[in-house]
């Protein structure tokens, strides 16, 4: 009974995604009929996966989304849902090379963000070639007031500020 | 068929219309002669009175009060005027001389300024003056002793008190001047004389500033129209009238040793503002201390809470503007707000400017 559990167990994760062919298929559900400590395990996992795909999915920007077969989603790896996907694509070389097409877009967003950073701040200083002047305010107001002198309510004011 | 005392009921209705025309066109003219005498009159008042700032010899102590947000700023300083020309100085320092001659001269801090004899002329400023608001001469009042006339200046538009004037009969000098604004029961600035002595006035003191100041020529051109006209065509920004109305009185393009200001002025007959606009980024270190943010514009303008005449600076479009002038606190507002204004680039314009930037310097 021990072999023919052993057996079935690594089928399970498969079998309850339905992925297995019929025969298999058949094979696993005989087994879990006899076996009770397979049927207990088979159930457990069927809850666990029921509560990881009732979280939320959060997506990735599309410059970061892995292309090329990559899940549109990708779930956070809270309660072992990373693994159990891992787990059931049972493909560590895809994972890889997804974590790869990650990094470099994450890399290439961050270094956009800087050129862009950078770009924002340039331009946001004022033109190099405008001249550094001098307001000569006291001369303003002098040159106002010679103006302004004969007004007809003219009140003599004065042209520099307190110190 | 009309019978004779038709006839005589007739002929008595027409006296009567003929008696109450008569009355009318009498009393329109006395009213319309009372109207014309009372705007000869203030007319007259402020005529002399703008002439006895240069004309009148004397000398005095002046205080000025400028509220801000209800704060008081004061200043005070002597002031004399005679064949030396009007000086007028604050503290340690003698900063306005006018009179000469041939026109007039300024001396401060800065070079001497010959100024063209040229400017807005008297009948100019009342007619704008008059245009604008209704003036009223007031009951006579003594003030420091002296017998004055009072004047009284009103918009026209909604009668809001603006101004009130106390002049003195015997010189025609504005003793006391105290401006209102909306809504404000005490007055938002006041300018009067604390002490006053007629028929003298000193040679103003020399100060070594005042020395320096005399070597190189600050020289002062008036813009004539065809001037403007190149000017607007070249780009500067000179607009023919200022929200409030405030036309343009003239424009006067000053030598400096660096930047060129250009000053155009503009008055409605009771104040004056300078535009002063130069190319260029401001030395904000340069100027003096104390500037704050100008509370009544969203964009970053700034000034010198209480200083007189009002003083706001701002940078826009390459180009350092500062406005000067004594107009109310609320109409200096909607002047600054008129004129181009300091507005910070959108993301698009910014990263444009950025990687345009960044492309010069890769490209050497």
């Amino acid at each position: 009974m021990r072999e023919a559990c052993d057996a079935v167990e690594p089928l399970l994760s498969a079998h309850l995604d339905g992925e297995l062919g019929a025969r298999e298929h058949q094979v696993v559900l005989r087994h879990l009929d006899r076996c009770r400590d397979c049927a207990r395990e088979a159930e457990q996992l069927r809850v666990v996966r029921s509560l990881v795909r009732s979280l939320p999915v959060r997506r990735l920007p599309d410059g970061l989304r892995p292309t090329g077969g990559g899940p549109d989603d990708v779930r956070l790896d809270v309660g072992g849902a990373a693994q159990l996907d891992g787990v059931r694509r049972g493909s560590g070389a895809r994972r890889a090379r997804a974590s790869l097409r990650a990094g470099a877009g994450v890399l290439t967003a961050v270094a956009l963000g800087l050129v862009g950073g950078a770009a924002f701040a340039l331009g946001g200083q004022p033109p190099a070639d405008a001249p550094v002047i001098a307001v000569p305010m006291d001369v303003l107001v002098a040159d106002h007031l010679v103006h302004t002198v004969h007004a007809p309510a003219s009140a003599p004011v004065p042209v520099g500020l307190r110190p | 068929v009309t019978t004779g005392s038709q006839r005589r009921a007739v002929g008595r209705g027409a006296v009567s219309v003929v008696a109450c025309a008569g009355v009318a066109v009498v009393v329109t003219a006395l009213v319309g002669t009372r109207a014309h005498a009372a705007e000869e009159q203030w007319r007259e008042v402020l005529r002399r009175a703008g002439e006895a700032t240069i004309a009148v010899p004397y000398e005095g102590e002046i205080l000025w009060v400028t509220d801000v947000g209800g704060v008081a700023h004061l200043e005070r300083a002597r002031v004399r005027n005679g064949a030396s020309g009007l000086s007028i100085g604050a503290g340690r320092d003698l900063l306005l001389r006018t009179g000469a001659e041939d026109g007039h001269v300024v001396e401060q801090d800065g070079p001497v300024m010959p100024v063209p004899a040229s400017g807005p002329g008297m009948d100019d400023h009342l007619e704008r003056l008059g245009d604008k608001y209704d003036v009223v001469v007031g009951a006579p009042e003594s003030f420091m002793d002296r017998p004055c006339t009072t004047i009284e200046v009103r918009l026209r538009e909604g009668g809001q008190l603006r101004e009130q004037l106390w002049i003195d009969d015997e010189t025609g000098l504005v003793v006391r001047r105290e401006t209102h604004e909306e809504d404000v029961e005490e007055p938002v600035r006041l300018a009067t004389y604390l002490s006053l002595e007629l028929g003298r006035a000193r040679p103003p003191e020399r100060t070594a500033r005042m020395q320096r100041a005399e070597e190189p020529a600050h020289a002062v051109e008036e813009v004539h129209a065809d001037g403007v006209r190149a000017l607007r065509e070249a780009g500067w920004h000179v607009p023919a009238s200022l929200p409030g109305g405030y036309a343009m009185l003239g424009a006067y393009a000053v030598a400096a040793d660096d930047g060129q200001p250009l000053q155009t002025l503009y008055g409605d007959g009771l104040y004056m503002v300078s535009v002063f606009q130069q190319p260029g980024r401001a030395d904000w270190d340069a100027l003096p201390a104390g500037l704050e943010r100008v509370e009544e514009l969203d964009w970053p303008a700034f000034e010198w809470p209480g200083a007189t005449p009002r003083r706001i600076v701002w940078e826009a479009q390459g180009r350092m503007w500062s406005l000067v002038g004594d107009a109310p606190p609320g109409e200096m507002a909607a002047i600054a707000a008129a004129l181009p204004r300091t507005e910070a680039p959108g993301l698009w314009e910014r990263l444009r400017r950025g990687f345009g930037r960044m492309w010069r310097a890769m490209s050497g």
